[in-house]
């Protein structure tokens, strides 16, 4: 698969202190393509997401979206230009219910009296619920609290949260992780939806099999560095362990 | 749009019995209100005489409204310890501006209005200075207020030379000691109070986000909420009503006095807890607060009837605070038990 690169970062450098979270790492993502990100426990992915999602800023380095350069220096700015992220944890508030986590950041108004700025919660409850159905999840309802839901059901909050918005790349940070197997399968298969909506996604996991199952191109951190950037189809699971744990350098 | 989902689920009946779940949940400020209310209506003369049901309104009024502001700063996950002393120095600083004696007259004849307004605002700023200390350098709540409260009410006895300060009668007087159907005019400003707090959080984005702060701050900030701009909104709003609260105070005393505040604090962080907001934040609502503030007014006033002085009246606070909390959490208990 070869189409027009939406995505491009460039000598992308971030650092903690004395550690070097990413070293000049060069990336690019097509429209509408899967990219599989993985790497061991400190290869640079949490930083890799945070940067993108504007949790984080990066030191050096530029980063293109359709050619033209960006600044990312919050969420809001990184979500205005296209971005939305569907963080490990889920990014949601327990005590608030179902429709008001699918708008943080972004709730919708009407005009009481003319000027005051009131919470459409009707809207905003429809909204959701439309999402919702969209992914062809089961749920009862919308105004239930995050805090009474099971995993599955806050998956599918926080990445209808993502979707509500129509965004251009989508970041999917280990969105299967602590989930049954039934499950995963219905993750993978929203992902793949992602694809014929023309959305680009950037899927990072540990489950190389969901990986190898999802993606169109895999690309691996080690240590902050860029160490294997190929199409699914030119490697084996096999390649992508050596590179992730640096099995080939021992040989 | 349809209401069933994909599964055949109708979504409409769905969403009326998760609302009657939601409503299960009420604090011990309940039925604790109506347990002092029977027992002092049963053991204290007069306790349910006109005059003296106007005399808890009257004097409930600034812990009521101390409470709204404790409600929403304990609703972030916050506290607020400043908040007597804020009530002190607005005293102060009205009064000065009103022509206080003691040589502390700042000159000039600023009418009534003026001084009033910069009192409340004197309250304003420190709350929006506890807000960006609190939002900004990341100090727990509970340090950042308790320096603010020794710097506010030292400074409150320096501007006033440790001395009462008093003015000639103006309609400031009024406020206190004027009724409206019957009802103390200082009660309506806590009701247009209580009003416009709990349109703003069960009404606006502003509520929600301060539902969210006290229970995962960082997905509001993920999620590209100006989490630090909300939090001193909170502490400015708490402000405002402490200055308010200070304002009925002074009022009602007819001058500035600059210990008046001193333990304003405590009674309004145990009618917030009372009335179910939780310390660590996110759940409660103001109006149980504002409930709770008159159970601690009524037993104080039901205590003084009886006959019993300032420090049986400090022990009953000190009980009722500990039974309504305990109360607080068997119902939670309870509550969860049948929810699930």
């Amino acid at each position: 698969m070869k189409g027009d690169i939406l995505l491009k970062g460039d000598n992308i450098k971030k650092r903690y202190g004395l550690v070097e979270a990413l070293k000049s790492v060069t990336f690019t993502l097509e429209k509408g393509e899967i990219l599989g990100l993985v790497g061991d426990n400190a290869a640079g992915k949490s930083t890799f997401v945070k940067m993108l999602s504007g949790a984080e800023s990066f030191d050096s380095g530029k980063l293109f979206i359709n050619g033209k350069e960006e600044h990312i220096h919050n969420p809001a700015e990184s979500r205005a230009l296209g971005i939305e992220t569907v963080y490990q944890n889920f990014a949601l508030v327990d005590n608030l219910s179902v429709y008001c986590n699918i708008f943080l950041g972004r709730m919708i108004n009407r005009k009481l009296l003319g000027g005051i700025p009131i919470l459409n919660k009707r809207k905003m409850e429809e909204e959701s619920f439309k999402v919702i159905n969209l992914m062809g999840i089961e749920f009862d309802s919308v105004k239930r609290k995050v805090s009474d839901l099971s995993g599955g059901q806050r998956q599918a909050i926080a990445i209808a949260r993502a979707l509500l918005f129509n965004p251009r790349i989508l970041i999917l940070d280990e969105p299967t992780s602590g989930l049954a197997v039934k499950e995963v399968n219905k993750v993978q298969d929203i992902i793949l939806s992602f694809k014929d909506k023309g959305i680009s996604v950037i899927f990072i996991s540990h489950r190389l099999e969901s990986i190898f199952e999802t993606v169109d191109r895999i690309m691996v951190l080690r240590s902050g560095v860029k160490v294997l950037d190929e199409y699914k189809h030119n490697v084996t699971s096999g390649d992508v362990v050596d590179k992730m744990f640096a099995i080939e350098h021992r040989r | 749009m349809s209401t069933k989902s994909v599964l055949g689920k109708d979504f409409r009946n769905n969403e009326s019995k998760v609302r009657f779940k939601i409503n299960l949940t009420f604090p011990s400020v309940v039925p604790l209100f109506f347990i002092v209310l029977i027992l002092f209506a049963c053991s204290a003369p007069d306790f349910l005489s006109i005059m003296n049901v106007r005399n808890i309104l009257q004097h409930s009024s600034p812990l009521a409204i101390l409470a709204l502001g404790m409600s929403l700063v304990m609703l972030t996950n916050g506290i607020d310890l400043s908040a007597g002393s804020l009530v002190s120095i607005v005293g102060i600083v009205t009064t000065i501006l009103l022509g206080g004696g003691y040589g502390r007259d700042w000159g000039g004849n600023y009418g009534v209005l003026f001084p009033v307004i910069v009192g409340v605002l004197a309250a304003c700023c420190l709350g929006v200075f506890n807000g960006i200390i609190i939002s900004i350098i990341k100090l727990p709540p509970f340090i950042v207020t308790l320096g603010t409260m020794a710097i506010t009410a030292s400074l409150a006895l320096v501007l006033c030379g440790g001395y009462t300060q008093y003015w000639h009668k103006n309609w400031l007087n009024e406020i206190a000691l004027t009724y409206l159907l019957g009802i103390p005019v200082s009660f309506f400003i806590v009701i247009i109070l209580f009003v416009i707090i709990t349109f703003l959080v069960h009404c606006t984005s502003f509520g929600a986000y301060v539902y969210g702060m006290g229970s995962n701050e960082e997905a509001l900030r993920l999620c590209g909420v100006k989490v630090n701009l909300h939090k001193t909104i909170v502490y400015l709003l708490n402000g405002f009503l402490a200055g308010v609260a200070g304002i009925i105070v002074t009022s009602r005393i007819a001058s500035g006095n600059p210990i008046i505040g001193v333990g304003y604090e405590f009674e309004a962080i145990a009618a917030a807890a009372i009335g179910g907001i939780s310390f660590i934040g996110g759940v409660g609502h103001p109006g149980f607060a504002l409930l709770a503030a008159l159970t601690i007014t009524m037993l104080t006033n039901g205590l003084s009837l009886l006959g019993f002085g300032t420090p049986y009246q400090y022990c009953g606070m000190g009980a009722i605070f500990v039974v309504g909390m305990s109360l607080n959490r068997l119902l939670d208990r309870v509550m969860s038990k049948k929810v699930s």
